[in-house]
């Protein structure tokens, strides 16, 4: 088990690598000049070549690249923005944990609700509650996570005044709003998955062993039933904090929210490639952490699975194979 | 029904069962009008084809027929005086596991894969406390690992790391920890290896004894059968078609289906060279004849096995018996 | 006999083809939801296709006299802050975000195709490698990637088309290699290496066809998503331009007037909604239409 985690773990080195590389090639194949848009239209020639030279863009791309990697996987250092001269680093830890509440929040909405609906769909097949849930569902998925989140700020924000349309001064409840919007998609697959899985599982012989041992209706279903459903829904929690991540960029834009998204796009537009290429870095990284947790998830919910991660050589996990 | 007829009824009695299924939307007739009876201690042992409706009438007693189309549509069935079927479930669930306990065909599905076998079994012992002889689920789960041989410091253990015979003790220790009254065993060694198969009825038979335990067998193993069992019911299509004591129905099979079932075993002391299989394919649940369910396989039908449903005629050895041309085949076999 | 065999073949598979399509749409137009979503989603592209002809005004002219209107007879959806009439426009808007969606998918399917089909045929080394690549580029999550390359390429109406269709290779990449893997182990793969048929036929003639029906899906599902994130690179202002009506453009320019206007921040958003609804539906009839398995 430790030795599959070391090993995960290690695995995240190359990843991070071959990510910096990638966006660090994205960033210099960006046409138009930093240096232009970093001064403004009024600058110089002279100080614009001076800025060049600052910023080492006169040098070929191999040699930058170079540079970079050796900054940020020996040094452990990201640079600075070229905007406001701040430490990324620094600011990334500031950023990063708003975003990951704000995505963890929007998990635990999602799926605290969706796993009950997906159940009720399931112990309900082809009835009412069913048709509800899963008619629910497909509206989930297709509501696009910034128009619900304009639809609830001129809700609740404009209309009621109930909560902050932007900014996070009010802790946790200011990230009611956005985790509300960005759920959505999250929740109905969840429930989706949670109605198939479920569906497979409660036909199983073990559940009616479970019924003949004089098991209550509820237990069968929570306790046994969905503990052998719970492979799948994992696997959708796991691609959930990828889109999570991903909305969180847009709804932090909308909300206002000091995290990475703000972070990123904002840089983005000012050209400040350093910051672009850290914030996709670390993002990489902590959506690879994600993952792991997800894959270690398995393992507590299914000792099959824990057993394969135990052996010594891993095989590939099956999902309730 | 008044109170006095407790005394009278046996201890299982099963009257006039009949259970249906909706499957797209047509109804599947799996019982139709079933009875059966049990006494303490005794076995009786339902034989029959796959989906004969042995399985069905096992569920129906413990009331655990899936949700989604399945229907006990009449009939009663009688556990110590009691009608099980008019029971509220908060009631029934109390009985299931405690009383009437069941071990399932498939050992290899028949257990949560996510939870150990020790605490499959304790969680049986645990709900039952109230009314169970047992107060400590957790020592009963590993004396019941014990009893049917397995260690029981395995109690900790997943059933992926167990064999399927060793699965099949499990089973048997949950359906056994609550030491039940009635055991409905459905095919409890068809998925087995030969070589274990024995054990486990071996196993059953010692524990039954052990506290006097009724059973209920189901199974397609005349062998099995002859081994195990005091009485025999044999079934088809939701049908039973000859009961008796194992005694009158093997020394002599009167009804033209169980004759051939018989006729199906190799006789080991002939040089056979073929088996003797029944002809054709049981008939579509959803679509039974007015007659006789088996007439259009049987050698013997008439025009009179067609019209009408064949009562129960008793067989000059006593047993029952539901054909109507029992003389005539009796004479012609002779 | 090789050459009977590789002659019968294409005869028997336009045959079996032909009939599994007529199975599938029997199957389909079972299916009411998908019905449905069908349904919407040939009115759309018809309403797309006949926007200029048919929309009461013209969806770039400003009549600032008449801004703001809310929905009336005249103005079905209303009008916007200069006065344009924004049924008009979400109408004309159908045009971007359908082309964005459809064309981002097809294009992505190409290279995605080939890749997949390359790993999952292979295997061994060349699999090995094309995934490490993949999960490199999958660690970033996809919108944010999505966003990179948009800013990369620029703004406008191409360029997040190959945005987004750069993005969603990955995943029909992947998608394509696991249906290969699984394919491959069938006996008729062998039985056609048994009679020397060349890898390039294997693959093309052999497996692609048979790991079909979950790309359909896939790429069905895949255009509804695509068309939410097109809206939403607009949105952020990094994809089609205002004052083209894209459905996510004019969200985005309707975001600052969402306190005195809230009927421009509905209708928009209402057609990107149902359009992705449509296509889900239509999507999941289609899963249970291909995959007989799938059934109940």
């Amino acid at each position: 088990m430790v030795r599959y985690v070391i090993k995960r773990l290690l695995w995240m080195i190359p990843i991070a690598l071959g990510v910096a590389i990638l966006v660090f090639t994205l960033m210099t194949a960006t046409p138009g000049d930093p240096a232009q848009t970093l001064l403004g239209a009024t600058a110089t020639e002279t100080d614009l070549a001076a800025k060049r030279e600052e910023l080492g863009l006169n040098d070929p791309y191999f040699v930058r690249l170079g540079d970079y990697l050796t900054n940020v996987f020996i040094k452990f250092d990201l640079g600075a923005s070229w905007v406001t001269s701040v430490d990324i680093m620094d600011t990334i830890a500031v950023r990063m944990p708003r975003t990951l509440v704000l995505t963890i929040v929007t998990l635990i909405i999602a799926f605290g609700l969706g796993i009950p609906l997906g159940v009720m769909a399931a112990t309900h097949q082809n009835k009412w509650q069913d048709s509800i849930a899963m008619v629910l569902a497909m509206i989930g998925v297709a509501i696009p996570n910034f128009w619900l989140a304009l639809l609830l700020i001129s809700l609740f924000s404009v209309k009621l005044a109930w909560l902050p349309p932007m900014g996070i001064e009010m802790g946790l409840v200011s990230y009611i709003l956005p985790a509300l919007s960005n759920c959505t998609g999250a929740l109905a697959n969840c429930a989706r998955q949670t109605r198939s899985s479920m569906l497979d599982v409660i036909r199983a012989d073990y559940i009616t062993t479970a019924r003949s041992k004089g098991v209550p209706e509820r237990s069968v279903i929570y306790k046994h039933a969905l503990k052998n459903a719970m492979i799948p829904i994992i696997t959708a929690a796991g691609g959930a904090f990828g889109h999570l991540l991903g909305g969180a960029m847009i709804i932090e834009t909308i909300f206002n929210i000091p995290g990475m998204g703000t972070y990123i796009i904002g840089s983005l537009n000012n050209r400040d490639y350093p910051v672009v290429q850290g914030g996709t870095i670390f993002l990489a990284l902590a959506f690879s952490l994600l993952m792991l947790l997800v894959d270690l998830l398995y393992a507590a919910v299914d000792p099959r699975i824990k057993a394969q991660y135990a052996g010594k050589k891993r095989k590939k996990v099956k999902a309730n194979a | 029904m008044p109170d006095n007829n407790k005394t009278q009824l046996p201890f299982l009695d099963i009257k006039d069962l009949v259970v249906e299924y909706v499957s797209d939307g047509e109804i599947v007739h799996a019982v139709n009008g079933v009875d059966l009876h049990l006494e303490r201690g005794k076995t009786l042992g339902l034989v029959g084809e796959t989906g004969a409706g042995k399985t069905t009438i096992a569920k129906s007693i413990l009331r655990i027929l899936p949700d989604v189309g399945a229907k006990i549509c009449g009939g009663q069935v009688h556990l110590d005086g009691e009608n099980l079927l008019e029971l509220q479930e908060v009631d029934m669930r109390k009985i299931r596991g405690n009383k009437i306990s069941m071990i399932f065909q498939d050992p290899m599905t028949a257990l949560n894969p996510v939870q150990t076998v020790g605490d499959q079994i304790a969680e049986v012992v645990h709900l039952h406390l109230e009314h169970g002889d047992h107060t400590d689920p957790v020592a009963r789960a590993k004396e019941m690992l014990e009893i049917v041989g397995i260690p029981a410091e395995r109690y900790h253990e997943y059933p992926h790391q167990f064999s399927g015979g060793m699965k099949q003790r499990v089973v048997i220790a949950i359906a056994l920890a609550c030491n039940p009254d009635l055991l409905l065993a459905d095919e409890p060694t068809t998925a087995l290896d030969v070589t274990i198969q024995a054990q486990v009825l071996d196993l059953i038979g010692d524990l039954r004894k052990k506290y006097n335990t009724a059973m209920l067998l189901i199974t397609h193993d005349m062998g099995v059968v002859a081994q195990v069992c005091d009485d025999v019911a044999v079934i088809y299509a939701g049908t039973i078609l000859e009961y008796g004591t194992k005694r009158q129905v093997f020394k002599h099979p009167t009804h033209p289906y169980t004759i051939g079932l018989f006729g199906a075993i190799p006789d080991m002391n002939e040089d056979e060279e073929w088996l003797h299989p029944i002809d054709g394919l049981p008939p579509d649940p959803t679509n039974l004849p007015k007659g006789c369910a088996f007439s259009p396989r049987c050698p013997y039908a008439t025009d009179e096995c067609r019209k009408e449903p064949i009562k129960i005629y008793k067989t000059p050895d006593g047993h029952d018996c539901r054909c109507c041309r029992m003389g005539a085949i009796a004479k012609k076999e002779g | 006999m090789p050459e009977t065999k590789t002659a019968a073949a294409p005869v028997q598979q336009k045959a079996k083809k032909k009939s599994e399509f007529m199975r599938v749409m029997r199957q389909l137009s079972k299916n009411k939801l998908a019905m449905v979503g069908l349904a919407i989603l040939i009115i759309e592209i018809l309403l797309a296709l006949l926007a200029p002809y048919i929309i009461p005004y013209d969806y770039a002219k400003m009549d600032v006299v008449n801004a703001f209107q809310t929905p009336s007879a005249a103005h079905l959806f209303g009008t916007d802050d200069t006065g344009r009439d924004i049924f008009s426009r979400v109408l004309y808007g159908g045009r971007y975000s359908i082309t964005t969606g459809i064309l981002a998918v097809l294009i992505s399917l190409v290279p995605g195709i080939v890749i997949g089909a390359i790993a999952g045929y292979f295997g061994g080394q060349v699999d090995n490698i094309i995934m490490r690549i993949l999960d490199i580029i999958q660690a970033i999550p996809g919108m944010l990637l999505m966003i990179v390359i948009a800013s990369v390429l620029g703004p406008g109406f191409f360029n997040t088309i190959i945005a987004l269709s750069i993005s969603s290779i990955p995943g029909s990449a992947r998608m394509l290699r696991a249906q290969m893997l699984k394919e491959r182990e069938n006996e008729y793969i062998e039985a056609a290496q048994s009679i020397n048929c060349s890898k390039f036929r294997i693959i093309f003639s052999h497996l692609l066809p048979n790991c079909m029906s979950p790309m359909i899906v896939s790429s069905t599902m895949g255009v509804a998503q695509t068309i939410t994130m097109a809206a939403g690179l607009s949105f952020i202002g990094l994809g089609i331009q205002p004052p083209t009506p894209e459905w996510g453009a004019m969200l985005s320019d309707a975001r600052q007037f969402m306190d005195q206007a809230p009927h421009l921040i509905i209708f928009p958003g209402l057609a990107i909604a149902i359009t992705v609804l449509a296509l889900n539906f239509l999507g999941d009839g289609l899963r249970d239409a291909l995959d007989p398995k799938l059934k109940n």
